[in-house]
């Protein structure tokens, strides 16, 4: 009945080429990732955040960006610059301040013991900083970790550090006599100082170094572009005002509150995006920070910058928001019977257990999920208790990923504990276009 | 029991050089479906090392050796269909498909757009049937479902298929 399409379909994939040494260094990456996560190692960005600012971080997936022909002809010409490319390939607006000529050329490197650090480059806007950097050896290094970041200004002039985020380490079974990354600072006041010091804490395999490099920011800082909003939408009851935009070299800030009346809580504008005359997207940040939350009714959200383009329209597009009722934002469990005695409706967790002084969960979800749920865990009195680690395992083909955090001393907190929802696969969905320009 | 088989058991057991003869063994089988789902050598690639991950990670929850394969190949599938959903891409408007629709031999390239506008079910299921040659009985153990209910998403899989390729697929956008 099908013979034709069945006798095609038999045909597509037999002729095609494999590109077998690229499938066996996939292979061989996947089994070393594997492997060194085993021994419990982050190979997650490693953040710090000043208390003032309640960061959501993102760690994403990473989904590169296509290169435009423009683009992959100007980075052709510079040497060293693909190298960059390849980390700022999932963020728009970053290959744009690079397409329009705003990166700049720092070279300042330093040499300890056999070990060579250097800044090639830098993005800096009023708002924040991304200093690329490659790490170069003689031997082989098989393990390096950014221990501590410190930038400082060296002109009197003001720096006022909110985030730093310090980069992937450097994980290698077989060993890489180079790597690069970026550290990014993201500041609480525009950036003035020009002259700066960069300080970097490293350990390895038998290795502790510090490096101390000064260096120069001479291109001139754009200045942002704030646009007034102060556009309200309704979306499924809810109402959500846009108060402002501000749209930086780097990323777009921007700024929503929500009516206090609300019934659920809103906790993350999953697709908010800008939208041009001619249609093209820019989304939210896809591997980082993506939001601060001033309170648990205001929040600003960051977007890849589309800064050095001049549409002639510009709309904030979106259609799902995640969002729970508010008496259900948290989870509460108990760690002695080990109960969950409250979670939303849907009950994506299950099978609470504690292993060490890990609090594990199950969190059956049908599609992949990769936000962190929870934010603020305190104790049966009420007390706030620091968590230093959290982790959550991929869904994989039994249908649940495993999310847990770190609880310390946990046989002694006092019961029941609460864990305060900062993601949930629940939305509320519109269809709303709201016009910046 | 089979070399295969025997080489599961002990990569179930933690022997690393099993588990890489075995993900050797079906490397291209994972590879080919990884790039009829995804359409670009470079995405199939990553997909091929986020499999490898997984499936070391996973392989305590091996239950049947002999279905050793067709849990790879799920894993895979669940992998490239999350990506796709992710990357909300479209992949080929209306207009486009019709003006190719009436040829007499679809191209490759047509067929693989229609593939990539069916749903879910359909594309499974023309992938372990066609590309990875297997039995019904066995594309049965890897959906968890009967075998008559695998003829008969066989036979709409087809004829979606027939649909989307003479131009009456309706909408194409994933």
């Amino acid at each position: 009945m099908y013979e034709k399409e069945e006798e095609q379909l038999k045909n597509l994939y037999d002729n095609i080429q494999v590109p077998l040494d690229s499938l066996d260094d996939a292979i061989f990456a996947g089994f070393h990732k594997a492997k060194s996560e085993g021994k419990r190692k982050s190979r997650r960005k490693k953040w710090l955040v000043s208390l003032a600012v309640a960061a959501i971080i993102f760690v994403g997936f990473f989904t590169s960006i296509r290169l435009s022909p423009a683009f992959a002809n100007y980075i052709s010409v510079i040497p060293g610059m693909e190298k960059i490319v390849d980390l700022i390939r999932n963020d728009k607006g970053k290959m744009l301040a690079i397409e329009n000529n705003y990166y700049e050329k720092i070279g300042v490197s330093q040499e300890k013991n056999g070990i060579k650090l250097t800044i090639d480059g830098a993005i800096a806007d009023e708002d924040g900083l991304v200093l690329f950097y490659t790490f170069e050896s003689k031997e082989k290094l098989k393990e390096l970790q950014n221990e501590k970041v410190r930038l400082k200004s060296l002109d009197g002039k003001k720096l006022d550090i909110g985030t730093i985020s310090m980069g992937h380490p450097l994980y290698s079974e077989k060993g890489e006599t180079s790597h690069s990354d970026m550290f990014e600072f993201n500041f609480e006041s525009p950036l003035a100082a020009k002259k700066l010091e960069l300080k970097v804490s490293v350990e390895g395999t038998n290795l502790k170094e510090e490096f101390t490099l000064k260096f120069n920011l001479t291109k001139e800082i754009q200045k942002k572009k704030s646009y007034a909003l102060n556009k309200t939408v309704k979306i499924e009851g809810q109402k959500i005002s846009f108060l402002g935009a501000d749209v930086y070299p780097l990323r777009a800030a921007i700024h929503v509150k929500m009516d206090p009346n609300n019934t659920k809580r809103i906790l993350s504008f999953e697709d908010l995006r800008l939208v041009d005359e001619n249609g093209e997207t820019w989304n939210k940040i896809s591997n980082g920070w993506v939001a601060s939350h001033i309170s648990p009714e205001e929040m600003i959200i960051y977007l890849q910058s589309n800064y050095f383009r001049e549409p002639k329209k510009l709309y904030l597009v979106l259609n799902k928001i995640q969002a729970v009722d508010k008496d259900e934002v948290n989870v509460v469990v108990d760690t002695k019977k080990l109960q969950i005695l409250k979670q939303p409706k849907g009950g994506h967790l299950s099978d609470l257990r504690v292993e060490g002084n890990d609090l594990i969960f199950n969190f059956h979800i049908e599609k992949e999920f990769n936000s962190f749920l929870f934010t603020r865990i305190t104790d049966g009195n009420g007390k706030q208790i620091e968590s230093n680690t959290s982790f959550m395992g991929g869904r994989m083909e039994k249908g649940y990923a495993e999310i847990g955090v770190n609880i310390p001393d946990i046989k002694n907190q006092p019961n029941p504990i609460s864990l305060e929802l900062t993601a949930y696969p629940s939305w509320i969905k519109g269809n709303e276009k709201i016009k910046i320009k | 029991m089979s070399a295969g088989e025997q080489l599961v058991k002990d990569a179930i057991k933690g022997d690393d050089a099993a588990f890489l003869q075995l993900i050797q063994l079906y490397k291209i089988d994972l590879y080919k479906t990884a790039l009829s789902f995804l359409r670009n050598e470079e995405e199939a690639l990553e997909a091929i090392q986020e499999v490898t991950y997984r499936a070391y990670k996973n392989m305590k929850s091996v239950k049947d050796a002999a279905y050793f394969k067709t849990w790879l190949i799920r894993i895979m599938m669940n992998y490239c269909n999350d990506q796709l959903k992710k990357k909300k891409r479209v992949v080929l408007n209306d207009e486009l498909l019709n003006l190719q629709g009436n040829s007499e031999n679809h191209t490759e390239m047509e067929l693989k757009d229609a593939m990539l506008g069916l749903d879910e079910r359909s594309r499974e299921i023309l992938t372990l049937k066609y590309f990875q040659d297997m039995k019904i009985k066995d594309i049965a153990a890897t959906l968890q479902c009967p075998e008559g209910t695998v003829k008969t998403w066989l036979n709409k899989a087809l004829k979606a298929l027939r649909d989307k390729l003479e131009g009456n697929g309706g909408d194409l956008h994933v």
